[in-house]
């Protein structure tokens, strides 16, 4: 892992205690639309967190690194042309 | 030009520029007011061809989060796609989902499509030069950038209106990704929307494009959906601790038919998604797909007609796309594909037949309406049967009248049937009569017929076949008669009718059914210097706990005419503090033990929860006025503040 580097992570929680636990952190962004429903029992959710943060929320949650956000991001912006292919001369 | 994704901002803004000079008689850019932090212009495309007039908006929101890049390239594709088959006169294919050439010519001909592709051009800049953003880039005092949809207002001050337990710290915070900034609409961003949607009024559905989730969501996001306590909503500041918690007792409300169409339309979304290629999107209520929502665009769209009910009522939808914020761009093609099909389908269910029976000459059909409801120009009754009544009423912009309801006898009773969508559609009208009263309820109406209308053309209107009143009964104790059509068919259904306890509830109910029409057609002749009794009903509500007043207006009276207002004596505790003007005019009575009593002034009645007071309206018109005048008497029930409907005698001297 790389220093401040930004990771997406998928928790697993037990309720929507944790949720709300998790949403009152400003240090995470959590992005609700990936909020899923395992069963009555257990929902998971992605977060955006930087690897400082990682460690220290490690004790509390059960969650797995998906990606590195820096990493996919300059992957994907090699897919985004630096001119306008549209313009015409 | 089919494209690769992704886009950058440059090359939105130039396609949006190349598809309005290429498509020019159908296509148009619109340049949005506001400029962004950093100097940049936003644009929107309004796609729009043909010459029908009753066309609802749809507005496509993409690019609000900066990180979601695809959002632009689904609709930039999107309006290429639709632009070239209409041009062409193709259809369009989105792999197993295919769209036929009518189908495109009805949307683009029925329906104005305004694509707004990339609302956050600051924010998308920043991110495609390679930093993970979410927001804006307008500085904040510790800060940088506002989430944008969270900045709509809606329930905006969270701490304010949910409860205590919930936790809302990440959209106060400055340095959150979710801040929701100093105020509801502080961003040019928001202002750029909110410009739409206030400058477009026909737009009746918004659609906000983001990644990732693979969700198909519908207003609203503060609390479950509940379709039977009108109260509960997110204006009553009663339940501000009360929101946010679900299985508990509030619910937010949404009437019953707004509830079964944004779920089928959800429905067809999701089902014209699938058909692409397999993917089945979670579809619900964004309560339930993503929690509590406090400022986003899609529950704010939903609202407004709430909160200012001369705007239209607008049908809102987030879509979350993809499972990352930026798929693969061989992938993002698909996804493309996807969505667009479920927007495409959206655009056909907006192109959907409406029906309407207006309220009256200046009805377009808006839900909520506004304006006079009780003169309805498409119930007319003529006392002989109409040869041709196509023909006969054949101009809308013409109010034909109606003849009085003649007792004893057969009448005949037509009505125009309006369709504000994009392909013909068959009707059933059912007909109603209630007695005179000041708010014609659905519990006083009585029904009369009902008669199947058909082939009511796109975007035109239809005259039924006459609905015969066989032998009207004399309304003898209970006065005039108020005529009720109601009109629906499988798109657009009867209202339910079921969920009115209050007067507050009949009001949002009429004024949000579109195809629900009364007219009052009774007039009265009077012999001067006789007195004339009226009966009326005034209608009390199950829940309603409010006193109902009832206030009394004309401009036009004979000098030195007498009106008396018979109620029962224990109903009136107070007496009404009349207009000065109209002092001199009305001289209301109440009576009690068979003995009538003057009185000036009465005051708010009483009436048991549920039950209906009869009252006596008695009218004497000692000077005989102008033969060819007509005279006008107005009673108007208010339950609170709020007006709940009236009844206005004609008054013609008989001679």
């Amino acid at each position: 892992m790389k220093k401040n580097e930004k990771y997406l992570v998928q928790f697993l929680l037990k309720n929507t205690g944790s949720l709300h636990q998790l949403l009152s952190n400003p240090n995470i962004e959590v992005i609700r639309s990936s909020l899923s429903k395992i069963d009555n029992n257990n929902i998971q959710v992605d977060a955006i967190l930087s690897e400082s943060y990682l460690n220290e929320l490690k004790p509390a949650y059960a969650f797995r690194i998906k990606e590195n956000l820096n990493e996919s991001l300059a992957e994907s912006c090699k897919h985004v042309s630096v001119n306008d292919r549209f313009e015409k001369p | 030009m089919p494209f690769t994704p992704y886009l950058n901002t440059n090359e939105i803004n130039t396609l949006i520029e190349q598809f309005s000079i290429d498509f020019a008689s159908i296509c148009s850019r619109i340049i949005l007011p506001n400029l962004t932090h950093e100097g940049r212009n936003s644009y929107a495309l309004k796609l729009a061809a043909g010459t029908s007039v009753h066309r609802k908006g749809l507005l496509l929101l993409g690019g609000t989060h900066a990180r979601e890049w695809g959002g632009s390239d689904i609709l930039i594709s999107l309006a290429e796609k639709l632009l070239n088959a209409y041009t062409d006169g193709t259809g369009i294919t989105f792999q197993g989902k295919s769209y036929s050439v009518s189908e495109i010519t009805k949307i683009m001909e029925h329906t104005d499509i305004f694509i707004f592709p990339n609302v956050n051009p600051d924010g998308k800049v920043y991110c495609q030069g390679g930093t993970d953003w979410r927001k804006n880039r307008r500085p904040t005092a510790s800060s940088v950038g506002i989430d944008i949809n969270r900045n709509y207002d809606f329930l905006w001050d969270a701490n304010n209106f949910f409860d205590p337990s919930l936790s809302f710290s990440y959209l106060y915070s400055e340095s959150s990704s979710t801040y929701h900034g100093s105020s509801a609409f502080s961003e040019a961003e928001t202002q750029n929307v909110k410009w739409l949607v206030d400058n477009y009024p026909n737009i009746a559905y918004g659609v906000d494009i983001h990644s990732y989730g693979q969700k198909i969501m519908y207003m609203w996001g503060d609390d479950e959906n509940q379709t039977s306590e009108l109260e509960k909503n997110f204006m009553n500041p009663a339940y501000n601790a009360s929101r946010g918690i679900s299985s508990d007792s509030y619910g937010e409300f949404l009437f019953d038919k707004d509830r079964v169409h944004i779920e089928n339309t959800a429905t067809r979304m999701h089902n014209a998604l699938f058909a692409v290629r397999g993917k089945s999107y979670s579809t619900g209520q964004l309560f339930h797909q993503v929690g509590v929502d406090s400022g986003s665009s899609a529950s704010y769209f939903f609202s407004r007609h709430f909160s200012n009910p001369s705007t239209r009522k607008l049908y809102s939808y987030g879509i979350e796309f993809g499972t990352t914020f930026q798929p693969a761009p061989s992938e993002m093609l698909n996804v493309m594909d996807d969505i667009g099909a479920a927007l495409t389908e959206l655009c056909l269910c907006a192109s959907d037949p409406d029906l309407l029976i207006r309220d009256n000459l200046s009805d377009e059909g808006k839900e909520p309406s506004t304006g006079l409801l009780c003169m309805s120009p498409d119930i007319i009754c003529r006392k002989t049967p109409v040869a041709n009544p196509g023909t006969a009423f054949a101009d809308p912009a013409i109010d034909p009248g109606s003849d009085n309801i003649e007792i004893g006898n057969d009448n005949y009773i037509y009505i125009r049937v309006h369709n504000h969508g994009g392909i013909q559609t068959n009707a059933q009208v059912r007909l109603y009569f209630a007695p005179l009263t000041t708010s014609c309820s659905p519990t006083l109406w009585q029904f009369i017929d009902q008669i199947d209308v058909i082939d009511i053309p796109a975007d035109g209107f239809k005259v039924s076949d006459a609905i015969i009143w066989p032998h009207v009964p004399d309304p003898g104790s209970t006065g005039h008669f108020c005529l009720i059509a109601v009109c629906g068919n499988s798109v657009d259904p009867f209202p339910n009718t079921s969920m009115i306890d209050s007067t507050n509830d009949y009001l949002k109910f009429i004024m949000n059914s579109n195809n629900i029409a009364y007219r009052n057609v009774v007039f009265e002749d009077i012999v001067p210097d006789s007195w004339k009794s009226i009966r009326f009903v005034v209608q009390g509500f199950r829940h309603d706990r409010t006193k109902i007043n009832i206030e009394f207006e004309t401009k036009n009276l004979p000098r030195d005419s007498n009106v008396k207002i018979v109620i029962k004596r224990h109903l009136l505790p107070q007496f009404l503090r009349l207009n000065s003007r109209l002092e001199k005019l009305l001289i209301p009575v109440r009576s009690f033990s068979g003995k009538t009593q003057k009185f000036k002034t009465s005051d708010y009645l009483k009436i048991p929860s549920g039950k209906k007071l009869y009252g006596k309206l008695d009218i004497k018109l000692n000077t005989p006025g102008k033969q060819d005048k007509q005279y006008s008497l107005a009673i108007s029930q208010h339950t609170g503040q709020l007006p709940t409907g009236q009844f206005t005698l004609y008054i013609n001297y008989k001679h």
